[in-house]
């Protein structure tokens, strides 16, 4: 999967939802896999954690969240970010939503960055955006959901 | 292509996630108190800094401070085994709070002999089940029938249904 030049890359897959990593080396900012795994165990651990507690739908603010239509009036209500308070990181990216019955909601992670303070840079959501409707990177969602309604 | 759990790549990687599982009962329960971590430090004979390392790196949690912080919340702990047909690990650990759900749905056993009469009722209710045909005017027929059969007669929800 990985000579292509835009793909989905596992992560964590539960029953109803997923969050994986865009794999994308030709876009310079789309760096969340390549910083992810450079991290150490913990903070991975518990990036890792954060990911299972929102494919169980256990809600906490603390560890992600959306951003619902009172953010700027819903401009980025697809966008949704994974962050590590402590270590001041955080891992943005978008959700995709089942097109079928059956299919499941993805979390698609796409930018890592760190940051000090609690307001949400919106640079980061636009990138988002930008990436969420390109043509390739919605072919390489579906290719992987094909790709887990096989598995 | 079944992929394992990311829990399955260390020993380290599964103690952190159930330490997490626990931290964050602990959490709940402490912000339910309306404690802060100052308050609960003081309450398990620790600095603040340690208890906040603790919190933010629960892979470092041993049995002793599982309890003294359960202790000190005024909670209980148990140490559980499970089988969950997954012995590939492709599924992660079940999540602490399941277990704790289904502990107060089950109306909190606290005994072996307990659990027994649990599955005792669960055992007359399939009973009931059995005796209910499938052509019955369900809804009245069933909970009037369910009523009886909890008193102790068991009745066949065909005969019943004759006289409805």
């Amino acid at each position: 999967m990985d000579s292509a030049a835009c793909a989905i890359r596992y992560s964590s897959q539960g029953q109803r939802r997923g969050v994986h990593f865009l794999y994308y080396p030709s876009l310079k900012w789309a760096n969340a896999l390549d910083e992810f795994e450079q991290l150490p165990d913990k903070v991975q651990f518990y990036f890792k954690t954060s990911f299972d507690y929102w494919n169980d739908y256990r809600f906490n603010s603390d560890r992600f969240h959306g951003f619902d239509r009172s953010h700027k009036k819903g401009a980025y209500k697809d966008c949704f970010v994974f962050r590590n308070i402590q270590q001041k990181c955080r891992l943005y990216g978008f959700l995709s939503r089942p097109q079928f019955s059956g299919d499941v909601d993805l979390c698609i992670l796409v930018l890592f960055c760190r940051k000090k303070e609690n307001l949400t840079d919106e640079t980061m959501l636009r990138r988002i955006n930008q990436v969420r409707v390109r043509k390739d990177v919605v072919e390489a969602i579906e290719s992987f959901r094909r790709e887990l309604r096989r598995s | 292509m079944k992929h394992k759990h990311w829990t399955e790549e260390s020993a380290d990687a599964f103690v952190y996630r159930i330490a997490s599982d626990f931290v964050e009962q602990l959490e709940q329960k402490r912000k339910t108190l309306k404690w802060t971590r100052k308050r609960l430090a003081h309450e398990v004979h620790l600095s603040t800094g340690r208890v906040s390392q603790v919190i933010n790196n629960p892979g470092n949690l041993t049995l002793e401070l599982i309890v003294k912080f359960a202790r000190a919340l005024q909670m209980k702990v148990s140490v559980l085994a499970y089988e969950d047909k997954d012995p590939e690990n492709v599924n992660g650990p079940i999540n602490a709070e399941v277990f704790r759900v289904c502990w107060e749905n089950a109306r909190k056993p606290t005994a072996k002999w307990q659990i027994d009469d649990i599955r005792m009722a669960a055992t007359i209710d399939n009973m009931f089940k059995e005796y209910v045909p499938v052509f019955s005017p369900i809804a009245h027929a069933t909970s009037v029938a369910q009523g009886n059969a909890l008193k102790g007669e068991m009745v066949h929800a065909g005969a019943y249904t004759n006289s409805f």
